[in-house]
Formats: C-alpha cells, sequence, structure tokens
C-alpha cells in the first residue's frame, strides 16, 4: 500500500534556531518517543485528530507549533473560549456589517460599486483557513473542553467528509489537504463519545529527569552541565514530594515552570546559583503557586535544615 | 466466513462489549496502520497503536490494558491475582487458543501475530517502513496509574456511568445572561420598521445554562455497599454535566442539623446554611436507600426524613430521589413510606431519565408511580 503523504515524518529532533526563540515564538521540543509516534500515526490517518491530554505545563499546546515548524507546514491556532461555536472556525458571515453597507447605499452616501458582493463580508475561521491552505496544514484547537458540550460534535461532519458549505453563499470550501489536526484538553469536561470514537489520544506523562535534562539543555544553550543536573535534581525532590501528597489529583510543577525557574536561576554565576540550590528553595514564588504549597513545602525544607 | 482471520478482532470485539464507543471505522484505521507496518515490531508498539486508537481516556486505558493481556496471555506477567479474577470460560478459552493457532474456526480468538503471520498482506512491510514505530525506550508498563489493583467494571452496575453522564445532560436550564453579544433579528427587524432605517442591531446576551445541581448523599451504613456506585454518579454529574455547579453533600441515614461536605463526614455545613444558598435554578438529588436495604421500617427514621423535605420544599423548588435498591424491594420498609412523600426512583437509566425530568419538572410523580403504590 503506498502511503498517501510520502515524507512527511515527525521526528521531533529539528529545533528552531535561538535567535528566533524570542523573535517568532519558536521553542525548541523535545517529545517523547511515543508521542512521535503517535504524531505521525495521526499525519497518516489523515482524518482522525490528535487528542492530547496531560497535566498543565506539560507541552500540549506547544506540541502543534514544533509540529509545523519541522514539517515546514502552515499553522493555524485556534483558541478555544467558553463562547465558541464550531462554525467560528469555519467562517464567519458579518451580516451586521453588510446590512450597514447596504443602508449607506440607500441612503446615498456609498457608492453601489464592488460593496454588493455578499463574499466580502465572509471571513475564514482557522479551520476554514487549513482546508484552503495549498499545503497540508497543522491546526491547533486548544481548550476544546472550555467550549459547549455540543462544540466537538458540531465539528464531526466537516472533519469527517473535508468539506463545508458557506451557507450564505452556496459555496462548498473542499479541503485540498487534510489538515493535521491537534487537538488539546485540560479535561474539565469529558467530550462526547462520538467524537471521542474518532480521535487518537495520546496522554502526555512527565518527562523523565534525563529528558528534563535535555529539555532545559535545548532551551539555554550555554547552560552549565552541573547547575542543570543540581537544577533538575532539586526539581525531582519538590515534584516527588507533591506526588506523594497529592497523588494525581492536585497541581503539581511543571516543565513549563521548571524552565522559568531555571531561566531565573541561570541568571545568577554558577557557584552561585549552585549555592542556592542547597539552601531552602530558592525562588519558590515560581514553583509554588498556592499558600497551603508554600506553606507546606518551604516549612519542611526549614525543618529537614 | 471460514477461514477468514480478522487480527486483533477479539480485542476489538471485547472492549466493544465493555462499552467503549468504537466503530467499524476504528477497526479499519488500525488495519490500515498494520498494513504500512505501523505497530508491528513487537508487542509494546502493537499495544501503543491500538491503545492510542481505541482509548480516549484513562479510565479505560487501564481496562484496554487488561484485555489486552488476556489476548496476549503471557504468563510471566499475569500475577496470580489476575488469574484468579479471570473467569473459568476464558481461561479455557485462552488455554485452547495457545494450541489451537492451525484451526481457522477459533480464529477470532487468534491473537494478532498469528493472524499477521497467516495474512501476508500484513507481513511484507514490517522491514522497511518502520522507522517511525522502531523504538521503544519506556514501556507502557511503567506508568503508575495510582488506583486499586483490581478493576470495577461498569457493567456491574445497574446503570452504566455513560449512561448516567447521558441522563445528566438533559438537566439544564437555559438562561439569557452575561453580556450582550448574540444578535436578536426579530427585535432588530422591529426596530428598523419602526425607525425607518437600520442604525445598530439589538443584542441580547447568550444563552447559558444556569442549572444547579445538589447531591445529597447517604454515606455509612447501609450505603457502604453502594458507595461506588454513588461515587460514579457524583463524578457523571460533574465531569459529563453541563450543569454551572454542583455541589455534593453528605449524611447519614437522613440529614438532620447538618450536612457534611466530606465523604467521611467531618466538615459540617448547617443544612440551613445550604438551604440558604439555594436560588431558583437549583435541583437537588438525594441518594440513598431510604432503609430499603437493611428491609426494616424505621419509624424514626421516616418521621425525621418528612421533617426534612418539608423543609426542602421552602426552598428548593424541584428535587427527586435515588435509590440504589430496585423499587420492588421497597415495599414494607421505611423507603415505601418515604417514597409516598418524596418523587423516588430505582437507580437504573429509566429512574435516572424520571428523576431528572422530575427536576426539570416534566415529570409527575404521583400514586400510580409503581404497581405496589395503591
Amino acid at each position: 500500500m503506498k502511503r498517501s503523504t510520502p515524507g512527511l515524518t515527525y521526528t521531533g529532533k529539528v529545533q528552531p534556531p535561538i535567535e528566533d526563540f524570542e523573535k517568532h515564538g519558536l521553542y525548541p521540543y523535545l517529545p517523547s518517543d511515543e508521542l512521535r509516534d503517535v504524531v505521525n500515526l495521526a499525519i497518516f490517518l489523515e482524518k482522525r485528530p490528535l487528542l492530547i491530554k496531560g497535566d498543565p505545563g506539560s507541552g500540549k499546546t506547544r506540541l502543534a507549533k514544533a509540529v509545523a515548524y519541522e514539517l515546514g507546514l502552515p499553522y493555524f491556532a485556534w483558541h478555544i473560549k467558553s463562547t465558541s461555536r464550531a462554525r467560528d472556525g469555519l467562517y464567519v458571515y458579518d451580516a451586521v456589517r453588510r446590512l450597514h453597507d447596504a443602508q449607506l447605499i440607500r441612503a446615498g452616501t456609498e457608492t453601489p460599486a464592488g460593496n454588493d458582493d455578499i463574499r466580502s463580508y465572509i471571513k475564514m475561521g482557522r479551520l476554514g483557513m487549513a482546508f484552503q491552505s495549498k499545503k497540508r496544514a497543522v491546526v491547533l484547537i486548544d481548550e476544546i473542553d472550555k467550549a459547549d458540550i455540543d462544540f466537538p460534535n458540531d465539528l464531526l461532519l466537516e472533519l469527517d467528509e473535508q468539506r463545508f458549505v458557506i451557507e450564505e453563499t452556496g459555496d462548498e470550501i473542499r479541503a485540498k489537504y487534510p489538515p493535521i489536526l491537534i487537538i488539546t484538553s485540560n479535561d474539565e469536561k469529558d467530550l462526547p463519545d462520538a467524537f471521542l470514537r474518532r480521535c487518537i489520544f495520546y496522554y502526555i506523562e512527565f518527562p523523565t529527569p534525563a529528558e528534563l535534562v535535555n529539555i532545559i539543555n535545548a532551551h539555554f544553550v550555554d547552560a552549565p552541565k552541573k547547575l542543570v543536573d543540581a537544577s533538575v535534581n532539586r526539581f525531582m525532590q519538590l515534584r516527588d514530594r507533591m506526588d506523594q501528597d497529592k497523588g494525581r489529583a492536585g497541581k503539581k510543577v511543571s516543565t513549563s515552570e521548571l524552565l522559568d525557574w531555571f531561566a531565573v536561576l541561570n541568571q545568577y554565576k554558577e557557584d552561585e546559583a549552585l549555592a542556592k540550590l542547597n539552601g531552602t528553595l530558592p525562588f519558590a514564588e515560581v514553583l509554588l503557586k498556592r499558600w497551603e504549597d508554600h506553606f507546606r513545602y518551604l516549612q519542611q525544607d526549614v525543618e529537614t535544615k | 466466513m471460514e477461514g477468514i482471520t480478522l487480527p486483533l478482532y477479539d480485542l476489538f470485539d471485547r472492549l466493544r462489549e465493555h462499552g467503549l464507543p468504537l466503530g467499524i471505522s476504528e477497526y479499519i484505521a488500525l488495519l490500515r496502520s498494520l498494513q504500512t507496518g505501523i505497530g508491528l515490531s513487537d508487542q509494546d508498539s502493537l499495544r501503543r497503536l491500538c491503545k492510542s486508537l481505541w482509548v480516549s481516556s484513562e479510565e479505560d486505558s487501564v481496562l484496554f490494558d487488561r484485555l489486552f493481556d488476556q489476548v496476549f496471555i503471557q504468563s510471566d506477567r499475569l500475577g496470580s491475582s489476575e488469574e484468579s479474577v479471570k473467569s473459568p470460560k476464558e481461561s479455557e478459552e485462552t488455554a485452547a487458543e495457545a494450541q489451537a493457532t492451525g484451526q481457522s474456526d477459533l480464529s477470532a480468538q487468534t491473537p494478532a501475530q498469528v493472524g499477521a503471520a497467516r495474512n501476508p498482506s500484513l507481513q511484507v512491510k514490517t522491514g522497511d517502513l518502520s522507522p517511525i514505530v522502531q523504538s521503544i525506550r519506556r514501556g507502557q508498563r511503567n506508568i503508575n496509574w495510582d488506583r486499586p489493583k483490581y478493576n470495577l467494571l461498569t457493567e456491574y452496575f445497574p446503570v452504566t456511568h455513560r449512561q448516567m453522564k447521558q441522563s445528566s445532560r438533559y438537566l439544564r436550564r437555559p438562561v439569557r445572561e452575561g453580556p450582550a453579544i448574540e444578535l436578536d433579528i426579530d427585535a432588530t427587524v422591529e426596530k428598523i420598521s419602526r425607525e425607518g432605517l437600520f442604525r445598530e442591531p439589538v443584542l441580547v446576551p447568550r444563552r447559558l445554562n444556569r442549572a444547579e445541581l445538589v447531591l445529597l448523599v447517604d454515606q455509612g451504613g447501609s450505603m457502604v455497599p453502594f458507595h461506588a456506585l454513588s461515587r460514579q454518579l457524583i463524578d457523571a454529574v460533574h465531569r459529563g454535566g453541563l450543569m454551572q455547579q454542583t455541589n455534593v453533600y453528605y449524611f447519614h441515614d437522613y440529614p438532620a442539623e447538618y450536612l457534611y461536605t466530606d465523604r467521611s463526614r467531618l466538615t459540617a455545613r448547617s443544612v440551613l446554611d445550604v438551604f440558604m444558598s439555594f436560588d431558583q435554578y437549583t435541583a437537588l438529588l438525594i441518594v440513598s436507600d431510604g432503609g430499603a436495604a437493611r428491609g426494616n421500617f424505621d419509624e424514626e427514621r421516616v418521621k425525621q426524613t418528612n421533617v426534612f423535605i418539608q423543609k426542602l420544599k421552602q426552598y428548593a423548588r424541584r428535587f427527586a430521589w435515588i435509590n440504589p435498591l430496585p423499587n420492588f424491594r421497597w415495599p414494607d420498609t421505611s423507603a415505601e413510606q418515604i417514597a409516598r412523600n418524596v418523587p423516588m426512583f430505582d437507580m437504573s437509566r429509566r429512574g435516572l431519565d424520571d428523576a431528572i425530568n422530575t427536576l426539570r419538572g416534566r415529570y409527575v410523580y404521583g400514586e400510580k408511580s409503581y404497581a405496589w403504590m395503591k
């Protein structure tokens, strides 16, 4: 059997150059091997969205951009709000502006030329843009669980058939290439079964310490090795302790917080930072966000000294 | 259909039996992936492939692992506890399966490796195409799921978790609230015709679901066998429902002065305090056996329950009672007396639907709701 999209294989090895970090909001992304395989499965199966779950700060949202960057594909991010409707992602028809314009024409303040075209009042949504894209596109639907419960179901037909009709004009928009769809969920609400059935599901586990070291090294290119190791160690101590206390339930320190924390530590000279790591948890405000956590973990620190 | 081998069909079928929402297209997706060599490098990668295609939550993932292990029976991995859980019939089947690889009539039970071996098209491309799936560093087994070592199958319950969620979704009270962002076409047209010119549209707030649900759960004593069931229900309305807010309180036997916010009944809140937080959209659902589990008649319990209900009626417009025991067990117990006073329903799909309808004001509970009520 021929593979329908030759050459599109995500390796997770291509990272943006360091000068792009700040400028274009591009950051290195080091997926686990399992995650990489699952992304490739989604690329291969074409019509099946990849549903990513995981703790906050585990890199759910960043994945889509990393995939788009490595494969050199256009990237469309659709961030869901509680008021988002499924159709907003396909297209928006600005009826009010059209009515307004029509009024002005009737009142004689504007000439009818050009303004009567209904198509000029239709604006494509993110998914609509991806359907029209001349290359396969990567679409991120971020935090789909924030939307109404019917939201995912309203997208089923469009995703299955890779087309939709603009009701106002009767135009049919057909996807030139099936977009690579990456959906993230924070698991605040369950998604409907009919939608889940079609998804490829992956849960991002917390990285191993070795992976964390790699992640830090990718973000901070010339960070001293000793400091990286020491801070990952310290961080894992805290995380393990939170793991024991909270199990799967509570908010635990995440990869993204580790990166922020390391950024602060890295400001100091190596020996100074190492000395700080040996005392009570330095810059705890970056890692501990709740008063209880502050109290509990810093208190323990003092007691063990 | 004799002689046709469907790889992993047995696993697929069992997952369906356990209520996972899977259809033919999900099976075909697996076949397509297998045909290009994805997931064929070893058992763990096959496991991961099936899991990512067929499983969509962490809970189901535990079930999946168990069924996968059953299909690929591996004596070194199966602990003795898991062995004893399996029914004798299943063990027989799997034992037979191990020997019967040559017989095609047992094909449905045959693991995929055998299927792949016999189906040449599946085998061709394992070598050249699988850089994608070759490397596996961490087996999925290392994941600590942090849950009990046994699995409670939802089928054990009179109503499944999915059904609970589906029922609870009907509890909706759409109310227009918040910023005015939705166009009211009728009002806009009316305004244009009145003013003779369109100036600006009439906007109204969006409809939001204002339904609030308060669950009162009987905990301890005769309810102990049903704790798992009430936990399922709480979870279903919490995460599956569309309610703006869900509060859970616990009590023992009957709610008296205080309700408790935790399962062990340590943190108390006065009943009146809870009642005062109700508004017109609040619906209240009581989960208790009402004395039907012990099967005796407890006058004090009936009396106190009625006192509570009287008080409740002044604050909550709609409430219902879910009884984990089937309704034929209620007569001649305290539950019967309570059921004559409060809309009480079984913990079944039908009963849950009726209870939710009661909370929506669409079900009239009366003398003839049950055959034994005369």
